[in-house]
């Protein structure tokens, strides 16, 4: 009864809380091999990764990932829930400020996060959505309606998590290597942005030695962001042994909206040497776009990052981020160069603190640099 | 050390640009190519949010965005509130007061994100020649 108690009140809390933050919910790919998973969906219900986690995933965010354990479990282990149902939330306040010649020195506090998931299943089928207020730096005028959003809702079919799924709803099309950090240019330009989630139908097959995913896709017909094109998106990833841990993948994705056409096609690869607590990654994409009404008119551009991560202890985790993006190759000067350095405590299960600075450097020579400088604290439940 | 390696060959192969940027000063190009994926974003002027009233998220609404605010005066860029908030975002203006066109209380645009100098060329360009929504 006490339990039953202490479950409602966390969860109104919860939900009061989500009615005041959102933003975005991901999965952390430094993880693959680092912790000895190997697939995505280990530890989350969605057949790539983000989102929700599972059981395993809950065990391994207390076992593996928090320097002093605690419980990952709901509530930290103060409720149980039916087998068949799964809630969770993720909570996010942060603060940043960018300076340099190109930041405006502006410090801000503000609720980035407040989504809370729900997740039931039945047999080989299941539904799943996030909802809860979208977050933003900075508020200024935007009317309360259009903080309300849900990034994730879908149904699925899956037997197992290893093996074939399909599921339809709103959700990102998989591709590449899927970063948390929204900003990155293999997301920001790419049309993985902040809400930029498309509906859609997947299909795909999830197994260890590797996973597809075939999608397609249509804007969000109330609250399209971004590129508002329809189209399909193929990602593959295939993994083996090279003096440890290796994987290599392609991806492709095609979007035509009535102002234009957008085609990206690129690799990824990862590696994580054996015996070790590092992962490197990298991404590299390229995007043919042409423009209606204007015949001949075409634009190449190239987005690509690579990634060092290490665990120097138990519940630390380091990143070192090298990306550009060139949002023309045939023009001089629009090419956006920026280094991060981030770092990621997870103290105990539940709650996670990050920090980064980020230098980011505009054009060649000449062009304004900012230098991002920002520290989050994540709880989720 | 593979990576690095790609890495570099990347950065050199995307640096090879031709110095002269014959892109077209025309609307429904530079709305999707430059306003669109920068302005048009979750929390700023698109579908989501329309801060400050303001939608970028298709060519015709970003047009009636800009002269329903007064923020183009075609043929006079260097009369536009746009391009003095874009520029200002590039300058380190901001920090000078300098904001919208030299008043203060507006941020300078895109917050900590400035433009490219040619993509703001660009935009003045289509200005300049008069600012249709072609």
């Amino acid at each position: 009864m006490r339990a039953r108690l202490i479950f409602a009140v966390l969860l109104l809390l919860a939900l009061a809380l989500s009615a005041i933050f959102s933003r975005d919910a991901g999965a952390y790919p430094q993880f693959q091999y680092t912790t000895g998973n190997v697939r995505c969906n280990q530890c989350h219900y969605a057949p790539a990764g983000g989102g929700l986690i599972n059981g395993w995933g809950r065990e391994e965010s207390a076992e593996t990932l928090a320097t002093f354990g605690g419980n990952g479990e709901l509530l930290h282990g103060k409720a149980s829930l039916p087998p068949w149902l799964g809630l969770g939330a993720d909570l996010r306040a942060a603060t940043t400020v960018t300076t340099g010649e190109g930041g405006s020195g502006e410090p801000h506090v503000f609720p980035m996060q407040a989504d809370l998931y729900v997740r039931a299943g039945h047999g080989a089928w299941s539904v799943y959505a996030a909802a809860g207020l979208k977050g933003a730096v900075r508020a200024e005028s935007e009317g309360a309606a259009s903080w309300i959003a849900s990034r994730e809702h879908y149904v699925m079919w899956r037997k197992r998590a290893v093996g074939p799924y399909a599921r339809a709803g709103r959700f990102y099309a998989p591709h590449g290597l899927r970063p948390v950090e929204h900003p990155l240019f293999v997301r920001r330009w790419l049309g993985f942005g902040a809400f930029e989630e498309t509906y859609g139908i997947s299909a795909g097959w999830v197994g260890d030695r590797g996973e597809a995913h075939a999608t397609g896709f249509v804007p969000d017909p109330w609250r399209a962001v971004g590129d508002q094109g329809s189209g399909g998106a193929l990602t593959g990833e295939l993994r083996f042994a090279a003096a440890g841990d290796a994987a290599l993948g392609a991806q492709a994705r095609l979007s035509v909206a009535d102002e234009g056409t957008r085609l990206s096609g690129g690799a990824l690869a990862k590696w994580h040497p054996r015996g070790t607590r590092l992962l490197f990654a990298a991404e590299g994409d390229l995007v043919r776009e042409t423009f209606a009404g204007l015949p001949g008119e075409e634009r190449l551009q190239l987005a690509a990052l690579v990634a060092a991560s290490w665990f120097p202890a138990r519940g630390v985790l380091i990143d070192l981020y090298l990306e550009r993006f060139v949002e023309d190759l045939a023009v001089s000067g629009v090419e956006r160069d920026a280094v991060w350095l981030q770092a990621h405590w997870f103290p105990i299960a539940h709650l996670e603190a990050v920090a980064f600075v980020r230098a980011q450097l505009l054009g060649v020579g000449d062009g304004p640099e900012t230098v991002t400088a920002f520290f989050q604290l994540h709880y989720w439940l | 050390m593979k990576m690095l390696v790609l890495a570099g060959l990347l950065a050199t192969a995307s640096s090879c640009a031709a110095d002269v940027d014959d892109r077209p000063p025309r609307w429904s190009y530079i709305s999707r190519a430059i306003i669109q994926p920068n302005c048009a974003t979750a929390s700023c002027h698109s579908s989501l949010s329309a801060t400050a009233e303001l939608r970028f998220d298709t060519a015709d609404r970003g047009y009636a965005s800009l002269m329903e605010e007064g923020l183009v005066v075609p043929g006079a860029p260097d009369q536009s509130e746009l391009i003095a908030l874009l520029r200002a975002a590039g300058t380190g203006e901001v920090e000078q007061g300098l904001r919208r066109g030299g008043e203060d209380g507006d941020e300078a645009m895109p917050p900590d994100a400035p433009l490219p100098e040619p993509d703001i060329d660009l935009i003045a360009a289509w200005i300049a020649a008069g600012a249709e929504n072609d």
